[in-house]
Parts: C-alpha cells; structure tokens; sequence
C-alpha cells in the first residue's frame, strides 16, 4: 500500500482487530512495525488522528500517531506505534493478586493523565486495555470514544456505560471512565446476560449490587462499590482509597465513631465537581462510612421473615 | 456560519418485517428527504425473521430517506439507535459543511489534505454536539414485535439518555405502527425533551399488518406540527448550548 500525500509504502503483515468504525493492522514501513487503522470513512480517520496528536503531546496512555494518509480510491488511514499485550479480560483472570494491584493501578494512573488534559476515555471495554508484563505496563488504545469533559459521550459499550445501569449521565467526566473501569474488572468475573437489555435501570442495578457482592477481592470490593455509588468521583480518589490498606479495621473505628462518620458523609456529598480538584491529597481518605447496604438488607429480610412467622403462627393458633 | 444551522431531523424506523399495508414506505421515505427529514432504518433480526424481503425494504427505505440501514440482533439495538442517531447527524452536517467548502474553495473535504481535514472535522464534531435534534421513533408494533418491545422500550431510553447529555436542545417523539383501534400509526409520545415510560407503556404489541408507509407520514407530519425553528427564526446554534 502506498500512501498519496506521504508517499510512504507500507506492507500489511495482518489483522490486529477491528473497532466500531474500521480496522487495525499491523503494517512493516518507513518506522518500522507499526499498527494501521483502516476507515471507508475520511471523518473518522481524521477525527481520530486529531484526538492522537493532541492527546500524545502530553501523555503516552495512548499510542503514538506517526502519520496520517490516503490510498485511493477510497481507503483513509493513519499509522500508529504499534502497543502489544492482552486485552484487560483475559489478562487479568491469569495474574497474581499483587499483579492484580498493579494492573488497576496503572490503569487508574493513564485515566489519570488523561482526565488531566480534560478528557474522558468513555469507550472503555476491556479490548481497549492493553496489559502487559503481569500487569506493570498498561496502555489504552482506540481513541474513537475519546471526548473532552463536559460534552456528551460519543462511542461507548452499553455494559460499561454508566448511563446503562442508572448510575449516572452521560455526560463525559472523570467519574465516567471510573464507573467503566469498575464495571470492566467486575466483569472479568461473571459477565453480564444479555437479557439485560431488556430490563429496567432498577433490574440492572439489583442483578449489578448481587455480582459485586460476590466479588472475591474485599478491598477492590469496596472501592469499587464507592466508585459505583458515585462517592469516588476521579482516579486518585480511587488510588487513595485503595492505598490505605487494611480495610476491616478501619471499618471497624468508623462505625464506632459516630461524629466521625457524620463529618465524612457530608464531605462526600460535597466533593461533586470532579475535574476541577485533581489535586486531591488534601481529603483524607474516608472509607467504611455508612452501614454496608447488604447488611441492612439482610436484617430488613430477617426481621420481616421472623414478623411473617409470628403472624402465621398467631391466626393459625387463633383458629383453633 | 449559524444562520445555515436551523434543527436536524431525523426519523428513525424499528421494523422487524416488510410492509405490506398503505403506500410504499419508500415513496413516504423520499418525501421526508424532500423535507429535509433523514430517515434511518433499524431492522430487528431475531431468529432470522428478518428474511431477504424484508432486509431489502429496509435498504431501500434508508436510501430514498438519505438515510442508514442497519440489521442487528436485538441486544445490539440500544448502542445501534444511538450510533445512528450521532452518524446521521454527523453525515447532515459533513454534508452542509462539504458544500460551504466546495463554495468557498472549490474543494470537498477529501481533497484536503488530511492535517486539514482535522480541522473541518472539529468544527463537525463541535457542531454536532451543539445544533438541535429532533428524532421521530417510529416503532413496528405487529404482532411478531411482541417480545422485542421492552428491549425497544429501553432502547429509547436510552436514547434520550445520550441526547440529554448533548449541548444542543433535543426532543424525541415516538409513534408506533399499527396504533391502537385499527389506527395506522399512532403518537404514543410527542416531541418532548425527556422520554416519558409512563407513555411508552403505550407501545405495545398490536394486531394487523405492518403499515410502514403510512407510518413514516405520520412521524414526518409531527414535524409540521412543531412550528419551531420555521418561526423563531435561525437561531444560532451557540445558544443551544447555554440552555
């Protein structure tokens, strides 16, 4: 293939995969191997490739764009440098829990970077999070559902969609791409039915809160639930909550102190502006706040049981 | 630059089948595009029911309405309504910003060179999030559309989740055909800016036959009677943004 603008030749070796608008393959050329995206589209193509070029400037989440071209009569493409390792979904199942860690946090660091240039990552399914060397190095590819904050969410998967299980708008900001990720690494575990679709937000959510409770991993259990209860709103929150280590015990003091879990739930229910404080580290982590919902279920249901039982046993007596 | 940016319409059909009463849906389709209503079209396959016809009356109504035509299973409705919505109206306005180019300079955007491009290609993004929209969903409610309904129903929840998040002003109506009582179509929500499930309960499976002509006139004549953008003038698509 050769370029018409560049006049760069390129030799197709094979498919890498294909997203929403087109293709991606692994070409050999003036830079060496590198990764092309294919569209029938120009629009596409050169909206991409604007996003690439802004986004590499400050960040390397991202692969690096190296050009951008046509091939008559109608293929537009640009190439980029080319980002080996195993999508999010497969690697994570096979990695040590420390790896595990590690993984989800460097995740957390690439949001970071790019939430810090005011964009949201929004398409964040697992194809589009590229793991490799057990868990240390983790790159974000597909650029399509990129958006800056504030405007609405122009490619995204319903099942890591906030919007999708009621748990926010969808409008892109840091909390967005939280949520994804949350949902991406719940995920990993039981992925969700299709017959979903055809539920209600509340169904979704009630077939949502049963899968995170069956979560193995308690620490990531509980961020996660934050995340998705919308009380960590950007990734360092994120960070900071699962950094601060052993979580029963602290669960313990805050449930103790009731002062103490007053102040926190208010702090929570004013941090609701997410990308203006990224700074973050002035908040001290508040973590175990409220009674876990679950535990307030159980003896809702216990105590209903045990009335139902008494009342049955009252009119049956009675009858006699 | 606002003064050319009046509302984008589309009107988007769900159908599982062909037509098979009133007037060809292409002939209605074409009126719409006459209108400067796009109209899309969503072909439910379930099972293969679908069938060669049916694919084909799809295609051809996207064609005549200067539309898309996608054929998906039904979990994959959702994120196709929207995907269309956003391509088509990405497509209007490439168009509208294709003549102006070819106006000014005499080039469309695929002679530019493709750094220049970008740049048409923000202004189209930054115009698609802030011009208004107004979508028609004109729902296939016969008999074989029973048990897809409710992933219908959520479907254009959904939506009208994406278009709030927009800049711009939007609004959703929704018909379905056949109506209730022997109706050919029937409003079961009307432009509004937020969907309403109360109403959509209304959307329910109906018995008769598939009358996807008639249909499309009737969502089209509900942008009639919107007398909006008509009346106030061009307004300028920056104001949407500040609603």
């Amino acid at each position: 293939m050769q370029g018409k603008w560049t006049g760069h030749t390129l030799l197709v070796d094979r498919p890498l995969g294909a997203g929403a608008n087109g293709e991606v393959y692994l070409v050999h050329g003036p830079f060496g191997r590198a990764a092309m995206k294919v569209c029938a589209n120009a629009a596409d193509v050169a909206m991409e490739w604007g996003l690439l070029e802004r986004l590499s400037a400050n960040s390397r989440v991202f692969p690096k764009p190296l050009f951008i071209d046509d091939a008559p009569p109608n293929l537009y493409f640009y190439v980029m440098e080319w980002v080996q390792g195993v999508p999010f979904h497969r690697a994570y199942p096979r990695l040590a829990p420390a790896e595990r860690r590690r993984a989800v946090e460097a995740v957390l660091h690439g949001l970071a970077q790019l939430h810090r240039l005011d964009y949201g990552f929004c398409d964040i399914k697992p194809e589009n999070i590229l793991v490799a060397d057990g868990g240390a190095a983790v790159r974000l590819v597909d650029v399509g559902g990129v958006t800056s904050f504030g405007r609405s969410v122009r490619q995204y998967t319903p099942f890591y969609d906030r919007a999708f299980w009621g748990l926010g708008g969808r409008r892109a900001d840091a909390h967005y791409d939280l949520c994804g990720f949350a949902l991406n690494v719940l995920f990993t575990m039981e992925p969700p039915p299709d017959a979903l679709m055809a539920k209600t937000p509340e169904q979704r959510q009630t077939w949502l809160w049963k899968v995170l409770r069956k979560h193995p991993d308690a620490d990531l259990r509980h961020v996660m639930e934050r995340v998705l209860r919308s009380e960590v709103q950007d990734a360092a929150g994120w960070l900071r909550a699962s950094r601060t280590g052993v979580q029963p015990q602290r669960r313990a003091t805050a449930s103790t102190h009731a002062p103490n879990r007053r102040t926190t739930h208010h702090r929570g229910s004013v941090q609701h502006t997410p990308s203006s404080q990224s700074s973050g580290g002035r908040r001290p982590p508040r973590r175990g706040a409220k009674m876990d919902w679950t535990e307030r279920l159980m003896w809702t249901s216990l105590g209903t049981a045990a009335m139902v039982t008494i009342a049955a046993w009252i009119s049956f007596l009675g009858g006699f | 630059m606002g003064d050319s940016k009046g509302t984008l319409r589309q009107i988007l059909v769900v159908t599982d089948g062909c037509s098979n009463v009133g007037e060809a849906p292409v002939i209605a389709a074409a009126r719409a595009r006459q209108r400067g209503v796009v109209v899309n079209v969503i072909g439910i396959v379930d099972k293969g029911d679908i069938g060669r016809q049916g694919k084909a009356e799809a295609m051809s109504i996207a064609d005549a309405g200067g539309g898309m035509c996608r054929l998906v299973q039904p979990v994959e409705l959702s994120a196709t309504v929207q995907m269309m919505t956003h391509q088509a109206m990405q497509l209007t306005l490439q168009q509208v910003v294709n003549q102006e180019l070819l106006q000014v300079m005499g080039k469309s955007t695929e002679d530019l060179p493709p750094a220049d491009r970008t740049r048409v290609m923000q202004v189209v993004d930054k115009l698609e999030e802030e011009t208004d929209l107004e979508v028609v969903v004109t729902v296939d409610t016969s008999a074989s559309m029973r048990e897809k309904i409710p992933t219908v129903r959520e479907a254009i929840r959904d939506l009208s989740l994406s278009l709030q998040a927009r800049q711009g002003r939007s609004s959703v109506a929704v018909v379905s055909f056949p109506g209730r009582r022997d109706a050919l179509a029937e409003t079961v929500q009307p432009f509004q800016t937020e969907v309403d499930m109360d109403l959509l309960e209304g959307i329910l499976a109906a018995r008769g036959g598939t009358p996807t002509g008639p249909a499309i006139d009737h969502a089209l004549s509900l942008f009639g009677a919107s007398p909006r953008d008509e009346e106030d003038g061009p307004r300028r698509w920056a104001d949407g943004a500040n609603v």
